[in-house]
């Protein structure tokens, strides 16, 4: 009992709820329009982004033999004919198609190209998702054309950025959406489904409304090659049998390109701060399709337990501040602050460290933002806030 | 309480300190990316980015800037020649013409250049070494496209630490034993000599540029606009005409000769690069026509003012801990909000209203320190100074209590 009660201090529990109340309160400074910047800055901020920057070796990191990206850029209908007709030869055990074809009217080229592709096995095409930004909803779709959508399998293929905010990294995505009755599943994961069966179920099976990205790296980490190399048989097309075969207009070589056809990943150069974005859509697609198929899944603890485990770690903080002043008045100004400093370095190392070896994400941010706030806040309640608010009650209450 | 006292300017000393230590704590691997951010953030960069008006800005219609695309060195040439017939004042070229290449791809370009009255193409200025303070080298146009040119150099500064950001060229720089002039000078200069002049009499080693337009506020004539618009474009008469590369289309905005400016609508962290290096040399133009130039403050007056700032802020809390009791823990987290907001306006509005710029972000980490500091001494590191003190005192230089008779130390006997 006697533990219990020094176990439990109002004074801790009180400062605690104001620095969660100012940790409420803060982010609403910064939506001043001229601020605005500035949040989306610090909200695109994750500590892991570290993981890839310090603690992988990039050479390290094997290439994933199983996928091969083929580079589109340019090809009209009857060029993509072509090329079907070569992978078709090659037996690939599916081709995903990231580009929504169009046809012409009575076009000889679009017959062409709609035989080849009834031709082919397995065969996913990208579709579109779009979001209404009044309903907040995904509420309509775009497929390829009718004469071509009829051979495949569709996958929607949208790079899911929070607010659909264009300037955030990509981290996660979205394996599969409910939209109304139905639910869509992603181009990635349509894949695994004609490629791996199984990787597919356990994907299925951990139904999580999205997953972190493992990227294991951009093109160097794949097969690639010009979709122009192969019409003209200069790759062996061997190459493609059994493997999943990407196509897609992204030019690896030319470093003149479209900022809109890239991303920001967290193996992006700057991880924070200025950046170019350093990523097509198809090697995110390829880094996804890679990370089912090898179910190299990152696990985490849901938001709910994190700012749970936050709130204790910072009430045990206050009742160490507590027992500091107490006991050790005059050294608690440089002691609270060096508690800090340790904590957070502990924590930023444990952090880095469960994430890298074992996969799984801790959250640490919501603890380092309440370690940050807590000594201040537990000095301004303690000898402030409290003082003068029992000073009021004696006024006005107890007369 | 008085205003200078010696525990203010020892929290001044500390903060001081920490400020010339900070580039060495975020040495740190992991927390070099918290520096990339907060050396890549310029407080005034929302003046250009987020206050100013710029949907309102007027359009500058003396100049008139060609995308030249993908086009070839004839076709480029046929555009010049398009140009060139409606006698515009000047034309300036932003596309390195150094090395020859095909007859049939030189000789209408150098046919086209050598019929132009006023025609500046741009150099380039290299140091062997990038810590090099003088430059080796002159990098030109070729021979037969610089029969009639004059040249400017098209270098900008670009901080290392900045991710291809710009923010101020070198007017002027000596290039064995001569003088050469940036291309927006020189382009100026044949546009409105008296301008240069008063410019260059400002004598600063490197000028900032007002930017305030971005393609919308010039003039554009896209890669296929000079063609199809080949009868009236009369508007050229006396203007000054920039070619220089927009994009495969100016829709298009692609990674080449294009930079962050601080116009840039995302100031701060991940956004894609605003302006194309044409728009830029436009911008200096403008500038130096209009008369528009930005003053700043300089780095010994800077230095003092943060200087001074710290020791205000410590002399202001020391205050509050006397005077305000149960009151301070509270209010000084208030009334440091006040004081940056304060320091923050000046500092906004001193630039939007008289294009003064006072880059002193380093206040801003004073204040955030400020309250850790001041505690941190007068709730341990002084306390704790003067119990050791008097415990070294007590120790070697005891007095007797009666008085005069000092007992000998110790240490001595």
């Amino acid at each position: 009992m006697k533990f219990l009660r020094a176990l439990f201090n109002l004074d801790s529990f009180m400062s605690t709820l104001f620095v969660f109340l100012f940790l409420l309160i803060f982010p609403l400074l910064f939506s001043i329009s001229f601020l605005v910047p500035f949040k989306n800055s610090l909200m695109d901020f994750q500590i892991t982004d570290v993981n890839y920057q310090s603690l992988r070796v990039p050479e390290d990191v094997l290439a994933d033999t199983n996928i091969v990206i083929i580079n589109t850029t340019g090809f009209s209908n009857a060029e993509l004919a072509e090329l079907f007709v070569k992978l078709n030869e090659s037996s690939p055990a599916v081709i995903g198609l990231d580009k929504i074809l169009k046809a012409g009217y009575n076009d000889s080229s679009d017959i062409a190209l709609a035989g080849e592709l009834a031709r082919t096995k397995n065969l996913v095409m990208t579709s579109k998702l779009f979001y209404n930004s009044v309903t907040k909803k995904y509420d309509s779709i775009l497929y390829s054309d009718g004469l071509f959508r009829q051979y495949g399998k569709c996958g929607f293929s949208n790079i899911m950025l929070r607010g659909n905010v264009r300037f955030e990294t990509v981290r996660e995505f979205a394996s599969h959406l409910e939209i109304g009755d139905s639910t869509y599943f992603s181009f990635a994961a349509m894949i695994t489904m004609f490629f791996d069966k199984k990787s597919f179920e356990i994907l299925k099976q951990r139904d999580n409304e999205t997953e972190l990205i493992d990227f294991r790296g951009k093109f160097d980490k794949y097969y690639y090659t010009e979709a122009s190399s192969v019409i003209k048989d200069e790759v062996d097309i061997n190459l493609f049998r059994g493997k999943v075969v990407l196509l897609s207009d992204a030019n690896a070589l030319d470093s003149n390109f479209i900022f809109e056809k890239k991303f920001y990943t967290p193996l992006n150069e700057n991880t924070t701060g200025r950046a170019i974005p350093d990523m097509y859509d198809i090697e995110i697609q390829a880094n996804i399709i890679s990370m089912i198929i090898q179910k190299n899944y990152f696990n985490s603890i849901s938001s709910v337990l994190a700012i749970i485990i936050a709130f204790i770690i910072c009430y045990l903080n206050m009742q160490l501040y507590r027992f500091m002043e107490n006991k050790i008045e005059k050294w608690y100004e440089l002691l609270s602050l060096s508690s800090f400093v340790i904590e957070s370095s502990l924590l930023l190392l444990i952090g880095y460290y469960v994430y890298h070896n074992y996969m799984f994400e801790l959250k640490l941010s919501y603890v380092l933002f309440t370690l940050i706030l807590s000594t201040m806040i537990f000095e301004a309640y303690t000898k402030s806030i409290k003082p003068l608010s029992v000073e009021f009650i004696n006024k006005f209450f107890k007369r | 309480m008085k205003f200078f006292s010696i525990d203010n300017i020892i929290t001044t000393i500390f903060i001081i300190l920490f400020l010339m230590f900070l580039p060495i704590f975020f040495g740190i691997d992991f927390l070099n990316t918290v520096q990339n951010t907060v050396q890549d953030l310029k407080i005034t960069d929302m003046v250009f980015s987020q206050i100013r008006d710029q949907k309102n800005e007027q359009k500058d219609t003396n100049i008139v800037i060609v995308n030249i695309g993908y086009l070839n060195r004839a076709q480029v040439a046929e555009q010049l020649n398009i140009i060139n017939s409606y006698s515009p004042k000047v034309i300036g070229i932003d596309v390195m013409y150094f090395s020859e290449k095909t007859p049939e791809m030189d000789l209408p370009l150098a046919d086209a250049l050598s019929k132009i009255k006023n025609l500046v193409m741009v150099g380039k200025l290299e140091s062997k070494s990038d810590t090099s303070e003088t430059f080796d080298d002159l990098l030109l146009p070729a021979e037969k496209f610089r029969q009639n040119a004059k040249i400017g150099y098209a270098n900008f500064i670009l901080a290392p630490e900045e991710f291809q950001t710009i923010r101020a060229f070198s007017p002027k720089e000596k290039y064995k034993n001569t003088l050469q002039l940036a291309f927006s000078l020189q382009i100026a200069k044949i546009f409105n000599s008296k301008a240069v002049e008063d410019f260059l009499n400002r004598d600063n080693e490197t000028e900032i540029i007002n930017f305030r337009r971005n393609i919308d506020k010039y003039t554009i004539l896209d890669v296929d606009d000079v063609f199809l618009k080949k009868d009236s474009l009369q508007f050229i008469k006396d203007k000054i005409v920039l070619f220089g590369f927009l994009g495969k289309t100016v829709n298009t905005k692609m990674n080449e000769d294009i930079f962050y400016t601080p116009m840039n609508p995302q100031y701060l962290g991940k956004a894609y690069p605003d302006m194309y290096g044409i728009v830029v040399h436009a911008n200096a133009i403008t500038m130096i026509l209009h008369k528009d130039q930005i003053n700043a403050l300089p780095d010994i007056l800077r230095l003092s003012i943060i200087g001074l700032l710290a020791y205000f802020i410590m002399a202001l809390f020391s205050f509050m801990r006397i005077k305000l009791g149960e009151w301070y823990e509270s209010l000084s987290l208030l009334v440091l909000l006040i004081v940056m907001a304060f320091v923050l306006f000046v500092i906004l509005y001193s630039f939007y209203r008289f294009n003064y710029l006072m880059e002193i972000k380093e206040v801003f980490l004073v204040f955030m320190i400020a309250e850790m500091v001041s505690e941190s001494y007068h709730g341990s590191i002084k306390p704790l100074s003067i119990e050791g003190f008097k415990k070294v005192k007590n120790k070697y230089f005891r007095k007797k209590i009666s008085g005069d008779e000092i007992q000998t130390p110790k240490i001595l006997e």
